[in-house]
């Protein structure tokens, strides 16, 4: 009888610790990451670690459609910067669509904000305009990547946006 | 016997007149105190004291918790790139700011009729420094555009408080043909002048952002013509501040 009490509390126990470790191992945030995209957030962070910006700001969902006329329920994933300074045009758009289908329709609608940025900007500070002009862009499966910033900065960036989808 | 009895009624009188003057001195002292007592208590002044605040105490403000203020959900600007800032702030989403880089005191005016503008009561109005820039305007053209977006403010807004801000100085580094401090004092004396005779309501915003001899510090701004986000926390606390004690 003791020998069974003794047996069922240690098999209590290793079922407790195994539910404890499979609380511990669950997956990280990214829901649908598949294996040849990256972490956008860990792009983005490591775009501006890399990348020489001016104070950067975060959007948060809520805001995509004032910015970029996007829905946010399109989207699988994102990490968006926009400057903190008004009259400095750098920003850094990443974005992964919960369906491919919808990669098009998301593009044109960044396409219409830099165009309208661009525009505002080429009046006032042409060179900021400038930078717009030469935005750095990737495509890549239901990934879109926009990266405005100065032009000694283009280079480095564009090798990061290259190696992260080729290294996954 | 006469003189005694003469003697003892002056004592009696004397003793009275003392007494009633004594009794009749409390009844009125009496009478006083009755009187404070029953006096109603003393109203609170209807008036908010204003409270002193210094540059600092306007620079320590946070830009994302004085955004959130109520104060501000029924606020609207009209203004240049310097305004344009305002539209980084979530708290600010809502609300209606028409913001341009460049805009100029006619092209606002022009905007008026298709700007979204609803819930209302006060409009915060920074314009200025590019109609300095494109076009060489004396101080009276400058007024008379001024006054011409003020009247159609009013007339679109008649319930509304306009807030006519002050020109931001420029830093003494900044170059620019057409831009320096000398004009924009010129122009914000006779801008102040012209509000204080239209009953606008004039905010100088210059204070936590210059030096002594009032040219803007290169500290606060990447150009030394714009704020630095960080600071516009400093900015909006004026503001508040401005309109709850005018």
């Amino acid at each position: 009888m003791r020998k069974a009490t003794g047996w069922i509390l240690i098999l209590v126990f290793a079922l407790m610790l195994s539910g404890c470790q499979q609380t511990v191992q669950e997956p990280p945030t990214e829901p649908t990451t598949e294996q040849n995209e990256p972490n956008l957030g860990n792009l983005a962070e490591q775009l501006l670690k890399v990348g020489k910006f001016p104070e950067m700001l975060a959007l948060s969902s809520s805001r995509l459609s004032k910015f970029y006329d996007i829905e946010a329920s399109l989207l699988d994933s994102f990490a968006i910067y926009v400057c903190a300074e008004a009259i400095i045009s750098d920003e850094i758009i990443l974005v992964r669509a919960k369906n491919e289908s919808d990669i098009k329709d998301i593009q044109k609608k960044i396409g219409k904000r830099l165009a309208t940025q661009k525009e505002s900007f080429d009046s006032y500070l042409p060179a900021e305009g400038e930078k717009i002009a030469q935005v750095v862009s990737h495509a890549s499966g239901r990934d879109l990547v926009y990266i405005v910033c100065a032009k000694d900065q283009i280079e480095p960036l564009s090798k990061l946006i290259v190696q992260a989808y080729q290294n996954k | 016997m006469k003189r005694n009895r003469f003697l003892y009624w002056l004592g009696v009188s004397l003793l009275l007149s003392l007494l009633f003057s004594d009794s009749l001195l409390a009844a009125v002292s009496l009478r006083k105190k009755d009187d404070s007592l029953q006096l109603p208590e003393r109203p609170a002044l209807a008036i908010k004291q204003k409270p002193q605040r210094t540059a600092q105490d306007f620079l320590n403000a946070d830009t994302k918790e004085i955004s959130e203020h109520s104060f501000f959900q029924t606020a609207a600007f009209i203004g240049d790139s310097i305004t344009q800032g305002l539209t980084l702030l979530e708290a600010f989403d809502t609300r209606p700011i028409m913001a341009n880089l460049g805009l100029t005191l006619a092209k606002a005016k022009n905007n008026l009729e298709d700007w979204k503008a609803d819930r209302v009561e006060t409009i915060f109005i920074l314009l200025g420094i590019n109609d300095m820039t494109y076009y060489d305007m004396d101080t009276e053209t400058y007024i008379t555009r001024y006054g011409d977006l003020l009247s159609a403010l009013r007339e679109r807004f008649p319930e509304a408080v306009l807030v006519v801000q002050s020109i931001l100085p420029v830093a003494n580094s900044y170059d620019h043909p057409k831009i320096n401090n000398e004009i924009i004092t010129t122009f914000n004396a006779a801008l102040k002048e012209y509000c204080l005779q239209h009953e606008v309501l004039f905010a100088e915003i210059c204070q936590p952002f210059c030096l002594e001899d009032g040219s803007l510090n290169p500290n606060f701004s990447p150009d030394g013509l714009h704020l630095f986000y960080q600071f516009y926390g400093a900015w909006l606390a004026q503001l508040e501040y401005i309109v709850e004690y005018s």
